[in-house]
């Protein structure tokens, strides 16, 4: 459904994405995983026929992007990263501004989605917040009822509970058998809806599996306090791969060694243990090679 | 093109549109209230007493005895280009730089409407603000003049006049549009769709301030529009109007052109 091929689209600065491969089958929810200015944008521009590549070409249900933009339009529904609207408009008027754009008539989706996330559409846009602005975009991009959709970082400014229905959403469409695209630079959330997905990395792709099969090279984070020195030097000698933060507090990554972790820990005097937050950078460490590096 | 974006243009055009052509209206009623045939020899008088150089400036020049030439002094050497200009730059600006700017173009080529449709919409639209201008003022000055005067408007000179005034407009239009469909971002957009008109009015009045600098008058567009051609039916009129509608014409298509090949970073 979608294919990028041997695409690269270079900036004046020497940034940009470089010879980038991808294949998102049909009904298939595929995760563009990255961190912020990896690349993300500056492919999905592409597949939305923004820009024009520097090398190679992609193609959506068979049409080229750039060329065929407007006919690809018809199929498809696009959620960009960075939203915004027609500020003096509602959240009504931009809906039904955009529909008859697409000289679409019902509006059954539409509501339902709206009474779906609870959101507030007579309000003007220019007076919503932006979790609330990020649902008008969402409900743009799916009343439709399109066959592929492209989501540029969709949970952005999403609250949790907002974020776990949205998430219910993505999974209902893969029922219906749509093809998603959806980027973000948060693991669990493409762990949670996609059955594959690619990681990028400046501009290159590192890595494109099964989740499942990423899963067995993520690495956990815990940030663990201990009572004193003794217990420090103790975990510091496990052979566990450890970061020291302060005096009495390190932070331990673990892969597969968890027998190893606890009985070190079984040891020490262990005061506080947290899972740490991660970037995508410490979970994929064996993707992108170690930090610093 | 598509009518439901036209019809949005409308709607956020509207205010700038209607608050500029009643300004223009309101002027023009205060202008024909003051000419009086009989009296236009204390006109004169009044006129003389300023200084040449401002009158000459402003273009005040050829303040001739009939009404279309009235007229022509008046309105239609300098402030005919005040503020059909304001409108140029403001919906210019609006119909394509301000949505690239802003990230909202993205909205609009993620329906299934092509670029050139988006962007010969919006060429209309700007054409059509432009001309319904010009209608709306021709229309009211005529009833204005002719209710006041009757008999004395010869109204064939004052539309061709208006014509002619038009296509300048279209010519300083186009410069808008230009600037706004290769912009990247509004600075640039408003670097071209105020800076080059606004440059030329400039020069314009410069160039009629005193007879050293009077060669400035071939650096600027608004040079093409000769009123005194109207009043005396030289040809220059035909000559003036099909070259401004010439570089109208280059001026939208090459901003359509490149509006359609360039890269959006929406």
């Amino acid at each position: 459904m979608i294919q990028i091929q041997n695409m690269s689209k270079i900036y004046p600065n020497n940034k940009g994405v470089f010879n980038v491969n991808l294949e998102v089958k049909k009904g298939e929810v595929f995760g563009f995983l990255g961190p912020n200015g990896a690349g993300k944008t500056t492919t999905i521009r592409q597949l939305l026929g923004f820009t024009n590549a520097t090398k190679g070409t992609c193609f959506i249900n068979g049409l080229d992007t750039r060329q065929n933009a407007a006919e690809i339009q018809k199929t498809l529904g696009y959620l960009p990263g960075e939203i915004s609207f027609f500020d003096h408009m509602t959240g009504y008027d931009f809906l039904n501004f955009i529909a008859q754009m697409r000289g679409l008539s019902t509006t059954t989706k539409r509501d339902k989605l709206i009474e779906y996330f609870e959101l507030e559409c007579e309000r003007k846009i220019k007076k919503m917040s932006k979790g609330m602005k990020q649902k008008v975009g969402i409900v743009a991009a799916f009343m439709h009822n399109p066959e592929i959709i492209i989501l540029d970082e969709p949970t952005s400014g999403l609250d949790p509970l907002m974020q776990k229905r949205f998430i219910q959403l993505v999974n209902e469409e893969k029922k219906k058998g749509k093809t998603i695209l959806m980027s973000s630079h948060i693991f669990d959330e493409i762990d949670k809806t996609c059955s594959r997905a690619a990681i990028i990395k400046d501009g290159k792709i590192v890595a494109i599996d099964h989740i499942p099969t990423m899963k067995q090279n993520l690495r956990k984070c815990y940030r663990i306090t201990v009572k004193n020195e003794r217990d420090v030097k103790k975990i510091i000698s496990s052979g566990l791969e450890i970061e020291l933060i302060d005096d009495l507090k390190i932070q331990i990554y673990v892969k597969n060694q968890f027998d190893l972790l606890f009985s070190v820990l079984n040891d020490c005097q262990v005061t506080s243990l947290d899972a740490a937050e991660q970037t995508l950078e410490q979970i994929f460490i064996k993707y992108y090679g170690k930090e610093n590096n | 093109m598509s009518w439901v974006l036209f019809k949005a243009n409308i709607k956020s055009n509207r205010f700038i549109w209607l608050l500029i052509t009643g300004i223009f209206c309101f002027y023009f009623m205060t202008i024909i209230g003051m000419y009086d045939p009989k009296s236009s020899e204390d006109m004169k008088q009044l006129i003389e007493m300023l200084p040449p150089e401002m009158l000459n400036a402003m273009g005040f020049t050829n303040i001739g005895s009939t009404l279309v030439s009235y007229l022509s002094g008046y309105i239609y050497g300098f402030l005919i280009f005040l503020f059909p200009m304001i409108i140029s730059i403001v919906v210019n600006h609006r119909l394509i730089a301000t949505h690239v700017d802003k990230g909202s173009m993205t909205y609009l080529l993620t329906t299934p409407n092509s670029r050139f449709k988006i962007s010969i919409t919006q060429m209309l639209f700007s054409l059509f603000s432009i001309t319904l201008m010009f209608v709306v003022i021709f229309l009211f000055s005529t009833i204005v003049t002719i209710s006041l005067f009757p008999g004395e408007l010869e109204i064939g000179k004052y539309l061709l006049l208006n014509l002619y005034a038009m296509s300048t407009f279209y010519a300083i239009s186009g410069i808008g549009f230009f600037g706004s469909a290769i912009a990247n971002e509004s600075k640039q957009s408003l670097g071209i769709g105020v800076g080059i008109p606004v440059g030329f009015m400039v020069i314009q009045m410069m160039s009629g301030s005193t007879p050293k600098v009077e060669w400035l008058k071939y650096l600027t567009l608004y040079s093409l529009f000769d009123p005194n051609a109207v009043v005396n039916s030289t040809s220059f009129v035909w000559i003036g109007m099909s070259i401004l509608l010439i570089i109208s014409g280059g001026l939208y298509s090459i901003g359509i052109y490149v509006f359609n090949k360039k890269d959006l970073y929406i």
